[in-house]
């Protein structure tokens, strides 16, 4: 909500308050500043005047020589650019010594050859616009020779307001100045109309079909209105200063009691009715051309305003073309409703338009407004157009005007809730000045709010409106001492910054990427999984959610390709979804990805490109240092988008707790990557079931003895199964057995390799003689020969 | 005679010191007069033919020799020694300039920073973390946090929504919810997470992150709820911050709050809070006669450019490396 600072004072004038003092009082009412603006820059001396003659200077082409009456004896001399500049038009003149908002000091000067006695002025030149569209012209009325400024009473602020959801009642300059009344402890100055007595018995007949809808519809007719005023200029720049266009005279007066009151209202042109003015659901399929020019197929829920004929207007929301006001207009129908807010919010959201109007209905207007709202647009449209107006007509439900409710508010339950208490002097002073009625009774008050505070319902509220008038500023603060710890805490889970941390610290950037990705992506990494897919996506590449982290992490990795990155490595920890056999499962996933050198740029060490290990020992060591049990990797049910040669499933305990990988080829290709790319993804929860618990194993105190060998074995025996053999051979001393070479090449044939192990041997008892580790050597050895196809290397 | 003999003997072995130029060289000298069969070991066994009267004198005087010597060695020694090591170290210097041999190290993503900087503080104030699902139903997200259906509040959140009729959670709250539904109080609770709204541009992205608190005890009052937020915000930014209550509106809180704190001339909003709406805690059976609770929502994304100077919103999705690495 916009409005002038000035228009608001005539409700509540405090001449002491400023404007710094007043945006403050607004926003500790809950009322947000979010602007304040003075309506037009510092200037002086620029008076309005009237170009009487315009005459073609005799040195320039572009140039005029303007006599303009300024209200001196004298008329002024004035040489100007504007191509509008024209005789018969008033327009504001900065005279000799005026000083201009771009900081121009205006003096008598020669121009070609003519002396201009200072400068007709453009809106942008005066600082009122910011782009430039010839000297301004005001309004024929104007009167002459008066200070500009003054004119239009430029010395005001626009202040702007944030209203939220429940203060509906606050979307008038009457709500924002009960709330300053209220917080100043004074009384408004309400402007003085008094209900017109009727100058005809000229009706037009009203028929509600649909009380619920509609329980209050007043309304009146107008006739012969001058269709030839203009607004007048005080009301356009009222209207101007809250966001609102002038119009025509009829919709800028309404709109003006809109703003002023906060009462939405319709004038039809009377002429364009046929019979009465008839509140009903529409027909199915039943068309409304609007004030845009739009046309509508109406829903058969939506509440209209028709005549005998046809619909004429989305009630509450927007008038239609067909009998709305024009030039031609000479006899109205004054419109002043109290429609429900659901029916007008279901014709916002089925035809999302949303207007000044359908804002205030849909939060609520005063039900008791109507027909006051109704007065006061006649005296303004009586007063500025002239007209004869009829008797006011309503029709009323008593049955649906909501009832303000009676509310119990107990002394205790301030204290309670706010933690300090109110002196009961305060809590009926501030209640009443809200316009509430108390009686007192023995546990507190019954409290009743006034018809426009329909957010008011329950003790809560009147609990806030008292803090609010008390000043959130003054609450004290008290500390208090609490702890729990719930059964939340009792499962055992992965500590994820850890997690994160572990990483980062193993060279990765976390990134955070959407939930949603594109069905391309989807299909790319994920086509065996369902596509969950939103209605109302931003858009299409944000449209369908992600079950695995993989495609935000790729798609993050080409954005900083396109940025000339050459090494990434990333990781994510979210939420994927994903459907089986039609339930819906949300599962957190931490993935990783990573590509080109393994080293940053240096100087130090042989450089060289990532590949499957490195990927994987990260893994392991995230596994490691967040105390989880070391997984397997296996080369089996692997998902298609990575390279079947260089993966493996994460395997523990029979579970598969998620992939590492290389991308497959395909999807390079798809991609036009040129470089392997390595992607891993978990199973956040599954990690949750590895975590082992520690407990400490005696160690030896005595020396270990260390045996290198080397086995020649078939190229395809793969380390996994080399391990699980040697874990057969069962031995009290074979402490550790470790992988420290792999050779394939001359001289091995080429469908072997040769595999060089470091066995440890440790007693727990003693210390370990060299016959001893020589026949344990033996016995492995025998043992490795009788199991696989084994020689030694020489 | 075996005086002169004694004399030169003292002047040869010093000019040996003397020029010895290596410790090992030293050595040498040192056995060659001091040693098992050195020279002056000899003249010891000399003083056997001398006359027995002299014999005291002259062994008083090889004694002296032998002492002289000892110290002129130790002396050398020394100097050997640490003209050797000024040489080592000279020979053993690098240029410790050049950058050190490490693996570059990765980020947390400033939004993660700036939650494990919160929920530790909150930790310490006794709030427990726990987390609630993304994509929501009807009720937790709207109905059972005070916003029915039609009601305008529902214009705050754009919701993205499924054909089913389940949405992406709009806020965090949805949690309180779920979370009330099975604990009885006292509920002393965090959650983080992310939410979505259906709003793109410049200051809003379609995906954030939000943290919520929940208090619901017996004793639970505003008082409590500004001490807890005023602490709370002058630990997250490490200094004593000037912070603004003013009233606000959200539908699950009554009396609700917005809470600014002022950098430069202006307030900058942190976070929304109040006392948790009767009908919300009836809707999950709890008693607001005997209990009562006070919930606070903070913007993550929102904090963590407050905390690091970050100036568009979108860069934490845009996730460059450019950005990300910037906050080791």
């Amino acid at each position: 909500m916009k409005f002038s600072e000035n228009w608001l004072r005539e409700w509540v004038n405090i001449p002491l308050l400023t404007t710094e003092n007043l945006t403050h009082q607004l926003t500790m009412l809950g009322l947000e500043v979010d602007a304040d603006d003075l309506v037009a820059p510092e200037f002086t001396q620029v008076l309005v005047g009237e170009i009487i003659e315009a005459t073609q200077h005799p040195n320039a082409d572009r140039l005029k020589v303007c006599r303009v009456n300024v209200g001196q004896a004298d008329l002024s001399t004035i040489v100007c650019g504007a191509p509008n500049a024209r005789a018969g038009i008033k327009v504001p003149v900065a005279l000799p010594g005026a000083e201009l908002p771009n900081g121009i000091k205006i003096k008598r000067a020669q121009l070609r050859g003519v002396e201009s006695e200072g400068m007709i002025c453009s809106a942008k030149e005066l600082g009122l616009v910011d782009e430039k569209d010839g000297i301004m012209e005001l309004s024929s009325d104007a009167p002459i020779g008066l200070n500009f400024r003054t004119y239009l009473q430029l010395d005001d602020h626009v202040i702007e307001v944030s209203i939220t959801p429940n203060r509906g009642d606050c979307l008038s300059i009457r709500g924002i100045a009960r709330e300053v009344a209220a917080v100043n402890q004074i009384g408004l100055t309400e402007p003085v109309f008094q209900p017109l007595t009727p100058m005809h018995l000229e009706t037009f007949p009203i028929q509600v079909k649909s009380l619920q809808d509609c329980p209050c519809y007043a309304g009146r007719v107008i006739k012969n209105i001058n269709p030839n005023v203009q607004t007048p200029v005080w009301m356009q720049e009222r209207l101007k200063r809250s966001g609102v266009r002038s119009i025509h005279p009829v919709v800028d007066i309404t709109n003006y009691v809109m703003l002023e009151l906060g009462q939405p209202m319709h004038a039809f042109d009377l002429d364009r009715l046929q019979g009465a003015v008839i509140v009903r659901r529409a027909q199915d399929n039943e068309q409304l051309i609007l004030l845009d020019g739009k046309t509508v197929t109406l829903h058969p829920d939506t509440l209209v305003i028709a005549d005998q004929k046809q619909a004429h207007a989305l009630a509450g929301v927007m008038g239609g073309s067909h009998s709305m006001v024009n030039e031609q207009t000479t006899s109205l129908f004054l419109e002043s409703a109290f429609f429900n807010p659901l029916s007008i919010r279901r014709s916002v959201q089925v035809y999302g338009l949303h207007t000044d109007s359908s804002q205030r209905f849909e939060r609520g207007v005063d039900s008791a407004l109507a027909v006051i709202a109704l007065e006061r647009a006649t005296q303004l449209i009586l007063s500025l157009m002239g007209g004869d107006a009829g008797p006011v007509q309503a029709v009323e439900s008593t049955e649906y005007i909501p009832v303000p409710p009676t509310i119990l508010l107990r002394q205790n339950q301030i204290e309670r809730m706010l933690g300090f208490s109110i002196p009961d002097e305060q809590v009926i002073n501030f209640l009443s000045s809200l316009g509430m009625n108390l009686k007192v009774i023995d546990e507190g008050w019954e409290v009743t709010p006034p018809t426009y505070r329909f957010d008011i319902q329950i003790e809560s509220d009147l609990i806030e409106e008292l803090v609010r008038l008390y000043g959130y500023d003054h609450i004290p603060m008290e500390k208090t001492i609490s702890y729990s710890l719930s059964t939340w805490e009792e499962t055992q889970s992965i500590d994820r910054f850890k997690a994160r941390q572990v990483m980062a610290d193993r060279g990765y950037h976390e990134a955070i990427s959407y939930s949603f990705i594109s069905e391309e992506y989807h299909q790319w990494f994920a086509s065996e999984q369902a596509m969950i897919t939103l209605s109302n996506p931003i858009s299409q590449d944000m449209s369908t959610m992600r079950s695995s982290l993989w495609p935000g992490l790729v798609k993050t990795f080409l954005y900083n390709q396109n940025r000339q990155q050459d090494r990434v490595r990333l990781f994510e920890i979210g939420v994927c979804f994903s459907k089986e056999n039609q339930t819906l499962l949300q599962k957190e996933k931490i993935a990783g990805l990573a590509m080109g050198t393994i080293f940053p740029e240096q100087w130090s060490e042989k450089n060289r490109n990532i590949d499957f290990y490195d990927v994987k020992g990260d893994i392991e060591s995230l596994f490691s240092s967040l105390g989880c049990h070391a997984p397997t990797f296996v080369p089996e049910n692997l998902p298609p988008v990575l390279h079947p040669g260089q993966a493996a499933a994460v395997i523990w305990n029979g579970q598969c707790l998620g992939y590492v990988g290389a991308l497959h080829p395909h999807l390079m290709n798809t991609l036009k990557l040129t470089e392997p790319l390595y992607l891993f993804e978990l199973d956040v929860a599954l990690m949750n079931a590895q975590l082992l618990k520690r407990v400490f194993e005696p160690f030896s105190k005595f020396p270990a003895v260390r045996r290198d060998v080397s086995l020649i074995v078939d190229k395809n025996l793969s380390w996994k199964e080399l391990k699980e053999k040697i874990a057969f051979f069962s031995n009290e001393y074979l402490s550790t057995v470790e992988l420290f070479d792999i050779y394939e090449g001359k001289p091995i044939s080429s469908d072997k390799k040769s595999v060089s192990i470091a066995l440890t041997f440790q007693s727990k008892m003693q210390t370990l003689v060299e016959a001893e580790v020589n026949q344990q050597m033996e016995d492995f050895l025998n043992f490795l020969k009788r199991t696989i196809n084994m020689t030694l290397r020489d | 005679m075996l005086k002169t003999n004694l004399n030169n003997l003292l002047n040869d072995a010093e000019k040996e010191i003397e020029t010895a130029i290596s410790l090992e060289a030293l050595d040498q000298v040192r056995i060659h007069y001091l040693g098992k069969k050195g020279s002056v070991t000899d003249l010891m066994k000399l003083i056997q033919t001398a006359p027995a009267e002299e014999r005291p004198q002259l062994g008083q005087q090889i004694n002296q020799i032998k002492q002289v010597l000892l110290d002129k060695i130790q002396e050398k020694k020394q100097f050997l020694e640490s003209s050797w090591v000024a040489q080592k170290l000279t020979q053993e210097a690098i240029d410790v300039t050049l950058p050190g041999r490490t693996q570059a190290i990765g980020t947390l993503h400033p939004v993660t920073q700036v939650l494990i900087r919160a929920e530790k503080i909150l930790a310490k104030m006794g709030f427990s973390v726990v987390e609630g699902p993304e994509i929501e139903d009807d009720y937790h997200n709207f109905s059972a946090l005070n916003i029915p259906e039609h009601h305008p509040a529902r214009d705050m959140h754009d919701t993205f929504y499924f054909s089913d009729g389940s949405l992406l959670r709009t806020h965090t709250s949805t949690v309180q919810i779920r979370v009330m539904e099975t604990i009885q109080p006292p509920i002393r609770m965090i959650t983080p997470g992310r939410v979505y709204r259906c709003d793109s541009d410049h200051t809003h992205t379609p995906m954030f992150h939000q943290l919520e608190w929940l208090c619901i005890d017996k004793q639970c009052s505003f008082t409590h709820l500004k001490a807890l937020i005023v602490d709370f915000l002058n630990q997250f930014f490490g200094q004593s911050l000037k912070i603004r209550f003013r009233p606000s509106y959200f539908p699950f809180t009554e009396p609700s709050a917005e809470v600014d704190i002022q950098r430069g001339e202006g307030w900058l909003e942190v976070l929304g809070c109040g006392m948790v709406h009767p009908n919300v805690l009836r809707n999950v059976g709890i008693d607001t006669e005997i209990y009562s609770g006070y919930a606070v929502g903070m913007g993550l994304d929102r904090l963590a450019m407050l905390y690091f100077g970050i100036n568009d919103l979108r860069l934490f999705f845009e996730n460059d490396l450019r950005f990300l690495e910037q906050f080791r």
